[in-house]
């Protein structure tokens, strides 16, 4: 009877969003495929598994609902997270691959993806061993997370450049930065995250990667939004629900943050306007 | 000269000498106690071991006495003749040189005759063995003594010029098609000239046509390799199978191991503490260290460190061509373990890895020939070169090889720790004397005739070449031999299709042949590439029509970036984080590449069967931490 009304909530859920979609009009069907296909993907590690789809179909609603970009922003943050959080436990390499690569991702796909990146450093500090973020571990992890990012930009911005785009505006604007994340609230993320590193990087015995991971967005929307940006609630709600879904075993402290964050974030969708959001 | 048969030896009790009188001797005379001697003749009889070597190897090297004592011992208190194989050479009508694989397994050599009566020599007397001279003898013979050494070196000099014919010419004369020694059959120079002239004449008659289909032919090319090594790093890396459990003692398989070696006198302390580690019962052990025999230098540092009390050390006599296959041929037919590794002179293999290789063997297939241990440097932060080799290596045997292993395509062996059912071995006729990298076509030849070639989770440490000249001898050295064994095998690709399937003829062509392709192809690339940078689109935009660009910037951008990702990961998979950043500098190290792949062409031309010897203890590490080796 609980499986069957959280799946039943769940399916109203994402319903919703996807009617929301398809209310565009006709041109939404085929252009947003990729949102559809992102969210049958996302699901797919969650099927039979009633906690985590009640969890993560809310937040894929909302993103269904805001289009390709969210939904695929959320699937690309929920791949590194889950992989983040497989490293917290037991490192492999695979995973450290996983996570770059869709890091990597991120800012190509949505505007808030360049936060999350920023946003993820302490959490990247909070979930990985040790080893792996002190002393000659950091820059190797760095550059493995961080490579893919930065290939694909310099991919981006030559092609921009040897086929007459201007190689660096489109990317930054792809990047968030024409959208109140600029230069400066950068330098405040990676001024206040490097450290975070260097502190969280020691054997905490509090150390806990799930919490961290899902805070995430919630961290990146602050960011943008205080960089007056736009923030587009499915960008805050899908990546940290599917994040949460995601944890192999979630902790209950997760489980409880992550409902209590699919409840506000519904409500919130409906009723409140955040101040410096303009959807 | 043809073998009369063999004797059956399977009637031989192999602890009979320590049983016997032989045994009395020793521990009558306080050599030996009692409980030794019915340990040593336990495993004597348990791994059908010679008896004194079983109980040599019941002590630790530092208490043991020596053989030349304990052939003295049984000569003088048996009442037989101490034999002196050095005076008196072997009787070439007693000797038979195609017998040397029978008479190395048992110890066991005819002398001479003395009035009619043969003689044989021989390393642990008893009635058992006198009985099976007899019966070679095919009459009575008298047994005299002499010690392993003593033996191995007569059996391998009367055997010298039997043994040279079989290292040389075994593989070629039974399948020609097979062996790099045979000039390439007419059909192959024929297409080759052929398809030179078309491309020729299409540039020179249409070249708006020739032009965009070679650049798409290129990009074709390009765009196989990166899928095929991205297709194996993904399979590589999927999780294998536990390793198989470890096999207890008494189910253990005798071992050769053979250790070619040329000039390398300086490696020698590290080998036998190398060796001496290996965590294997020493009466299972046939290690055979493969020297040329006008190799002075490293002959006499071997006897100076007493090695040839430890191991055989086989002597091979000059004659071309002067490679390292056919010094591992010539030591094959005295090998008498039933599984067979090969080490370089500078390995450290890790203690474990027979027993790790045996267990795969028992728990493997029945067609699983060979399997491939992983290799690893231990000076991997000596210089840039050692950095970017380690890396290489991280790659081929972490990411490239276990891909093949899983998706069934030929597994090209790398020149050490390649263990063999010995049998196998011998079936496909071992090694090609005349391809420099023999074991790559060695492991491609085995899986034509349908064995498989696997891998294991063991680890040898060995030097990484820390000087620019030697490292592109090397490598030129490997690339020639990749082009010499691409062609061998390409004699006949319909045949190599019908045996591989198609996976592992497209694996093989773009793995072996790609890997030497690409290093020619690739500073053209690099060369179209900085133009097009530098000069813009126009100039090469005849070469490059819509798609054919698409695929190459795709190759291009894809290529890079996936390679030099790999190129982060292998040593990140090592947990070598401090090379991960050296991964970045990559690119000048795919240059050098690409300078020994041209010399490699140069010599397959010129000089396709020379050994271009790479130089070993040069590593100021190695050499620092070897200092106080004590052997």
């Amino acid at each position: 009877m609980r499986a069957t009304v959280l799946r039943v909530a769940g399916g109203l859920a994402l319903a919703s969003g996807g009617a929301a979609l398809l209310r565009g009009g006709p041109t939404a069907s085929l252009a947003d495929l990729p949102a559809f296909g992102a969210v049958l993907l996302a699901l797919l590690p969650l099927a039979g598994n009633n906690a985590a789809l009640a969890l993560a179909l809310p937040g894929l609603g909302a993103a269904l609902a805001e289009g390709t970009g969210a939904c695929l922003l959320a699937l690309a943050y929920a791949q590194a997270a889950a992989a983040l959080g497989r490293m917290g436990r037991q490192p492999a390499t695979r995973d450290l691959v996983t996570a770059g690569l869709a890091l990597g991702t991120l800012p190509f796909l949505h505007p808030a993806g360049a936060a999350l990146d920023f946003a993820v450093l302490p959490a990247i500090a909070a979930s990985l061993p040790a080893a792996l973020v002190s002393g000659r571990g950091l820059m190797a992890t760095l550059l493995i997370l961080g490579f893919p990012g930065l290939a694909f930009a310099a991919a981006y911005g030559l092609l921009a450049s040897r086929f007459g785009q201007a190689p660096g505006a489109p990317f930054l604007t792809l990047a968030g930065l024409g959208q109140g994340f600029d230069a400066r609230e950068a330098t405040a993320c990676l001024a206040g995250a490097l450290p975070a590193i260097v502190w969280l990087c020691g054997p905490l015995p509090w150390r806990r990667p799930d919490p961290a991971l899902v805070a995430v967005p919630l961290a990146a929307g602050l960011l943008q939004g205080l960089g007056g940006g736009r923030v587009e609630l499915a960008a805050v709600l899908a990546p940290a629900l599917l994040a949460a879904a995601r944890q192999p075993a979630p902790a209950p402290q997760v489980r409880w943050f992550g409902a209590t964050l699919a409840l506000t974030g519904v409500v919130g969708a409906h009723w409140i306007r955040l101040p410096w959001t303009s959807s | 000269m043809t073998a009369a048969a063999v004797p059956d030896p399977a009637r031989r009790d192999w602890g009979g000498a320590l049983a016997g009188p032989a045994g009395d001797v020793l521990v009558t005379r306080g050599l030996v106690t009692a409980a030794l001697r019915e340990a040593a003749i336990d495993t004597a009889r348990l791994h059908r071991a010679d008896p004194t070597d079983a109980l040599l190897g019941c002590l630790p090297i530092g208490a043991r006495p020596t053989r030349a004592a304990i052939a003295d011992l049984y000569a003088r208190d048996l009442g037989l003749m101490r034999a002196d194989l050095a005076v008196r050479p072997l009787d070439p009508e007693l000797f038979e040189a195609p017998r040397a694989g029978f008479y190395a397994d048992h110890l066991l050599l005819p002398w001479y005759r003395e009035g009619g009566c043969p003689v044989y020599a021989c390393a642990s007397p008893d009635a058992g063995l006198l009985a099976l001279a007899e019966e070679l003898a095919g009459g009575p013979v008298r047994l005299a003594v002499a010690t392993r050494a003593e033996i191995m070196g007569a059996l391998i000099a009367a055997a010298s010029p039997w043994l040279t014919e079989q290292a040389r010419e075994l593989l070629r004369s039974k399948t020609p098609e097979a062996s790099a020694g045979t000039p390439a059959p007419r059909w192959q120079w024929r297409t080759a000239a052929g398809a030179a002239a078309v491309a020729g004449a299409a540039v020179l008659i249409w070249p708006d046509l020739a032009l965009p289909a070679s650049s798409a032919l290129v990009s074709l090319f390009y765009l196989g390799n990166l899928v095929l090594r991205a297709a194996l790093v993904l399979a590589g890396r999927r999780p294998g199978g536990a390793a198989p459990p470890p096999l207890p003692d008494h189910a253990l398989p005798s071992y050769s191991v053979l250790v070619p070696m040329y000039r390398e006198p300086e490696v020698l302390p590290q080998l036998a503490a190398g060796l001496d580690r290996l965590d294997y019962p020493p009466a299972l052990l046939d290690i055979k260290l493969v020297l040329e025999a006008d190799d002075r230098e490293t002959l006499d540092e071997a006897l100076r460190l007493g090695l040839a009390e430890r191991f055989d050390i086989v002597l091979v006599p000059p004659s071309e061509p002067r490679t390292k296959p056919k010094a591992c041929n010539f030591a094959l037919p005295l090998a008498r373990g039933e599984r067979l590794v090969i080490f370089d002179a500078e390995d450290r293999p890790e203690s474990d890895q027979l027993r790790r290789a045996a267990a795969a063997f028992a728990a493997g297939p029945p067609d699983l020939a060979c399997v491939q241990a992983r290799l690893n440097f231990d000076n991997a932060e000596e210089n840039w070169l050692t950095r970017m080799f380690a890396i290489d290596y991280a790659l081929w045997f972490d990411f490239l090889l276990p891909g093949l292993d899983r998706l069934g395509m030929p597994l090209p062996l790398g020149g050490t720790s390649n263990h063999f059912r010995t049998a196998v071995l011998r079936e496909v006729l071992a090694w090609d004397p005349f391809n420099v990298t023999e074991d790559a076509d060695l492991g491609l030849r085995l899986q034509r005739r349908g064995y498989r070639v696997g891998v294991i989770a063991s680890t040898t440490f060995e030097e990484a070449n820390c000087e620019i000249g030697n490292w592109i001898r090397q490598r030129s050295r490997w690339l020639k031999g990749y082009m010499l064994t691409f062609t061998v095998q390409m004699r006949s690709p319909a045949d190599l299709w019908r045996r591989l399937g198609p996976l592992g003829f497209f694996g093989f062509a773009f793995f072996i042949g790609g890997t030497a392709l690409s290093a020619l192809i690739n500073p053209l690339v690099w060369g179209c590439f900085a133009l097009w940078v530098v000069a813009g689109s126009p100039l090469l935009d005849p070469l490059f029509p819509a798609p054919v660009l698409v695929v190459g910037l795709f190759n291009w951008l894809g290529g890079n970036f996936l390679y030099l990702y790999l190129a982060m990961l292998a040593p990140l998979s090592r947990r070598w984080f401090g090379l991960v950043p050296w991964a970045l500098t990559v690119t000048p190290y795919w240059a050098l590449v690409s300078i020994a792949g041209y010399r490699a062409l140069w010599q397959w031309i010129r000089r396709p069967f020379h050994w271009d010897k790479t130089r070993h203890g040069l590593s100021r590490q190695l050499r620092t931490s070897s200092a106080g080796t004590v052997t």
